[in-house]
């Protein structure tokens, strides 16, 4: 305690400075209120067949994907935000980054409807009545939004309606090259 | 026993009786599975588990859809003999570790449990140099009181 005024200061400024820090990296850490922080996330998407909606004697799944950038889309003509954010599908699709999308306890008429009547925006559409697929995508409320590279890793999700904004942040700002015109 | 006293200890009872009742059963599916040691280990993961989508809810309370397609998944792993170790890695893989009410011990959430006790450390060891320096002060304070100090009754500029 050779410099007594200096401590006197020191001790609490650096105590201040410790639990600023906690808390910061707390708040920076903390995903938005209901949000969960997606595992997969850097991590391999998982392996998924899927009868399609449109040929029920086709199966869909990820080994049509491997090798390019894609879109996975869960949703489901019972979603409400699914319809918010069809125009925005609907665009994105025309940068030429394929979206697929996964049909989740639905019914098929139901989604053939609504895919007739506002345009289809996907490659290709995989029923999920039961939702195994769902669940191995960690999905909890339609629509979530996946973007996966060429080597099938999980870059990104997005919970809730995608927006203009959101597309060409966090979406087609990732893909590589960028997308341009339909391809 | 007098009639006040009787409609005292109805009442009790009556209050005893209102908080220990079962509570109203949730409107989740009503599924027995057929092994009781099965089904025993079903409902403790099940109060374990948190509903992804009402996440105040565990998913034995939750009637969403996708806490119903999530116990499906759950029994389904139980009957195929998978442990319950096993069924919550599948779902942490899945839904991240928040799916589980209790967090596992890990280094990310070591400080918390350790944090107060090395705070604690912190503050003994404080104490100790502060009543240290105190008695060493006592100890070498031998001169005469009110040498130095300024009069108490001296005027002040």
């Amino acid at each position: 305690m050779s410099m007594p005024g200096l401590n006197r200061f020191a001790v609490p400024l650096i105590t201040l400075a410790v639990l600023a820090l906690v808390l910061w990296v707390g708040i920076r850490h903390s995903a938005d209120v209901g949000t969960i922080a997606s595992p997969l996330i850097n991590k391999p998407a998982p392996q998924w067949e899927l009868p399609s909606l449109t040929d029920p004697n086709q199966r869909v799944g990820s080994k049509d994907l491997h090798g390019q950038w894609y879109v996975v889309n869960v949703w489901g003509t019972w979603c409400v935000e699914c319809r918010a954010e069809h125009d925005t599908l609907l665009e994105a699709q025309r940068s030429g980054v394929p979206i697929i999308g996964i049909d989740w306890n639905d019914q098929d008429a139901d989604a053939l409807a609504w895919l007739a009547k506002l345009g289809n925006p996907y490659r290709m559409v995989g029923v999920d009545h039961d939702g195994h697929a769902a669940i191995d995508w960690g999905v909890y409320g339609a629509p979530e939004t996946f973007l996966i590279n060429p080597e099938g890793v999980v870059v990104f999700k997005h919970v809730g309606a995608l927006t203009p904004e959101v597309w060409h942040k966090d979406f087609a700002a990732r893909v590589t090259p960028a997308p341009a015109g339909r391809s | 026993m007098s009639r006040g006293w009787r409609a005292a200890v109805l009442s009790a009872a009556l209050c005893v009786l209102a908080l220990t009742a079962a509570p109203v059963a949730p409107a989740i599916e009503a599924v027995e599975l057929s092994d009781p040691q099965l089904q025993a280990r079903y409902v403790v993961l099940l109060h374990e588990l948190r509903c992804v989508k009402c996440q105040n809810e565990a998913l034995a309370d939750s009637d969403v859809e996708v806490a119903a397609e999530i116990r499906r998944e759950v029994r389904e792993m139980l009957q195929a003999g998978k442990s319950d170790d096993e069924i919550r890695d599948f779902l942490v893989a899945r839904y991240s570790e928040f799916i589980l009410f209790k967090p596992r011990y890990s280094l990310r959430n070591a400080w918390l449990w350790f944090g107060p006790f090395v705070l604690l450390g912190l503050g003994a060891l404080i104490w100790v140099r502060i009543v240290r320096g105190r008695s060493a002060l006592l100890a070498a304070d031998t001169e005469p009181v009110g040498d130095e100090s300024p009069q108490p009754g001296a005027p002040r500029e």
